[in-house]
């Protein structure tokens, strides 16, 4: 019983770690599928 | 490399019709000159590509009539699968539970358990087992929920459920594959096929018939076990990643192949954990213990694993021995 | 009620993606998603071909038949809508289409690709009023409603791109096929509505 509690948080742990990780390196299409030159940089933005 | 292929073919046979064409007048339009037929196309490819000056490459497809072929699969097909491997597998359990009963231990309960898995096996079973059971629901959610599950609740309740089955398809996948290694590095040198297996399949493992043939650590339906766990987890993995990344390793039809390999792997994969389940809960007596508390029953380890149990014990004089919780009345 | 469908004569089209302006200026779509896109066959090569391509509003719509939340749905018109609140994102609808028209705010797979996106032949989606500003803002304009036919086919200048009942501009590419004397080929007909255009 208690290896089965320590492998459900463990399966926790590693799902949550896993979601975090991909997460960052998910792509929006609006950076994948336009050029630079067509995207508006906000920070860029005079004024 | 397919797509490229594709792409070679199709530019060879453009040189084919440009070359049958009629000779035209050098000056002077003639449109119908080398027409791109869009039948021959559909004809001698999987799919029609071109050019388009957007940055998506898929966007280049400008036809892939393969597409209503994988919706032919996945209304007609895909259903009765489910059906078979799940609904079919419950009813073979529940037909051998009423032929043979439950799988006693004959000698009756000892004084004595003995140690067979230690915690850290324990808790790699589980992490695994309890992973793969909700990737099982919410892969059958999205295989066949649509069907079993949205007429019960609605589609709100339905969409919002799907979506979190869906989130967590996706990431308990780690773990999954964690355990499956893990589990490989662990017990793949208790599972290699020997000759006690070809014996212990004639005698029928206790199965068929009242035998007890020897077996070390694992028999040979538990190596059975392994392998499809470790070989058809690996595929159903694989494919899954292949799902999860879409369109990192492969095209749309790419995605299709590994979207149909992927559930036909998993369920098959739940049809033989059925069994697994079955057998090691209802089926046999004294079982489950080997993964609740790791001590087994001395009896029900000599009936099944006759050799361990005597390899064991010299091997850890006599520790892996405790006196059982409940004595045999 | 009528049989809606799009017809690209690719003998006008002059790939100068109009269409796909007009589709994303009169549906504000979002960056990176291309409801209507260009394809250009044999680029440079004789018998170049150019074909302006969106979700064609298939009968017995693949999309619809594999969408694990069954969110599509199909208007009197016979234009194939999708719920943006049902859908939970999984991609299925992109390997069922033959067109590559459903599309996705986000490219992996990981939590959710976000809600598909598609072309809703200028006439909005489920969401209660037709031209609300909810409605707008998920789905884009619904010109329909006005009874105006899509912008895309609306403003091509060649009159290439042709929308409304499909008879009637079935109709009107036999004409030309006749006065002109050959076909273009009616893409996408055979696999979206299972008929060509005889002439
Ligand atoms: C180990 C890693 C796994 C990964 C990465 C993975 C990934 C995926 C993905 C991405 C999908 C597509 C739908 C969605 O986005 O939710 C899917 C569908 C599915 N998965 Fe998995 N999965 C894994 C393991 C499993 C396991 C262990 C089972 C069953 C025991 C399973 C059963 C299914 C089923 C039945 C479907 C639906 C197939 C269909 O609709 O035809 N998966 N999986
Ligand atoms: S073109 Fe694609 S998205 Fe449009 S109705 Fe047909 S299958 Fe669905
Ligand atoms: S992405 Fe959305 S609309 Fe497409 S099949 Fe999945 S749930 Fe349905």
């Amino acid at each position: 019983m208690r290896m089965f509690v320590v492998a459900v948080v463990t399966m926790i742990v590693l799902a949550t770690a896993g979601s975090l990780v991909l997460n960052a390196v998910q792509e929006p299409a609006d950076v994948a599928f336009t050029t630079k030159g067509a995207r508006p940089d906000l920070a860029e933005a005079p004024g | 490399m397919f797509k490229i292929l594709l792409l070679a073919l199709l530019l060879t046979t453009n040189a084919a019709i440009a070359q049958d064409r009629p000779a035209a007048p050098v000056s002077g339009f003639n449109p119908t000159q080398s027409e791109v037929q869009q039948k021959a196309l559909l004809n001698g490819f999987d799919k029609i590509l071109g050019n388009t000056t957007l940055p998506d490459s898929r966007a280049a497809t400008l036809i892939q009539p393969a597409g209503p072929a994988w919706r032919d699969y996945r209304r007609s097909w895909l259903p009765w699968i489910a059906a078979a491997a799940v609904l079919g597998m419950l009813a073979l359990l529940l037909l051998f539970f009423l032929v043979r009963g439950r799988i006693r231990i004959e000698g009756g309960r000892a004084a004595q358990t003995i140690l067979r898995f230690g915690a850290f096996e324990r808790f790699m079973h589980w992490m695994t087992a309890t992973a793969w059971c909700i990737l099982a629901l919410s892969g059958l959610n999205i295989a066949v929920g649509r069907i079993v599950l949205l007429p019960l609740v609605g589609s709100d309740a339905f969409s919002t459920l799907s979506g979190w089955l869906k989130i967590s398809h996706n990431f308990l996948a780690f773990p999954f594959t964690a355990g499956i290694i893990l589990m490989f590095l662990i017990w793949v040198r208790h599972n290699i096929p020997g000759r006690l297996d070809v014996e212990w399949i004639k005698a029928g493992g206790g199965f068929i018939g009242h035998a007890h043939p020897p077996a070390k650590k694992f028999n040979a339906g538990q190596k059975a076990i392994f392998w499809i766990v470790v070989l058809g987890g690996g595929l159903v993995a694989a494919s899954g990643f292949t799902l999860i990344f879409p369109f990192y390793f492969t095209d749309v039809s790419g995605m299709q192949i590994a979207q149909i390999a992927h559930g036909l792997l998993a369920l098959g994969m739940i049809a033989a954990m059925l069994g697994h389940i079955y057998i090691g809960s209802v089926g046999m007596e004294g079982a489950i213990d080997a993964m609740a508390s790791g001590d087994v029953d001395l009896n029900w380890a000599r009936e099944h694993h006759s050799l361990w149990v005597d390899e064991k014990i010299e091997r850890t004089r006599g520790e892996a021995l405790k006196p059982a919780a409940h004595p045999a009345e | 009620m009528a049989r809606m469908k799009f017809l690209c004569d690719a003998e006008r089209c002059i790939d100068c993606n109009a269409c796909v302006t007009a589709c994303k200026n009169a549906n504000e779509v979002p960056w990176g998603i291309n409801r209507r896109r260009v394809v250009t066959i044999n680029d440079g090569k004789p018998g170049e071909r150019s074909v302006s391509m969106a979700c064609m509003h298939c009968t017995d719509a693949p999309c619809a038949a594999v969408c694990p939340v069954d969110c599509f749905y199909t208007t009197a018109d016979a234009v194939v809508l999708h719920s943006k609140d049902l859908c939970i994102g999984c991609g299925y609808c992109f390997y069922a289409c033959p067109f590559g028209a459903p599309q996705y705010p986000k490219l992996g797979n990981f939590g959710s690709r976000g809600k598909m996106d598609k072309c809703t032949y200028c006439s909005g989606g489920p969401e209660g009023a037709d031209d609300s500003a909810a409605e707008f803002a998920k789905y884009g304009a619904n010109r329909l409603a006005e009874g105006k036919l899509p912008l895309c086919a609306e403003m091509c200048s060649t009159k290439a791109l042709m929308a409304g009942d499909g008879d009637i501009i079935a109709q009107i590419y036999r004409e030309r096929v006749t006065k002109r004397g050959y076909g273009s080929g009616s893409w996408g007909w055979q696999t979206a509505y299972k008929a060509n255009i005889d002439v």
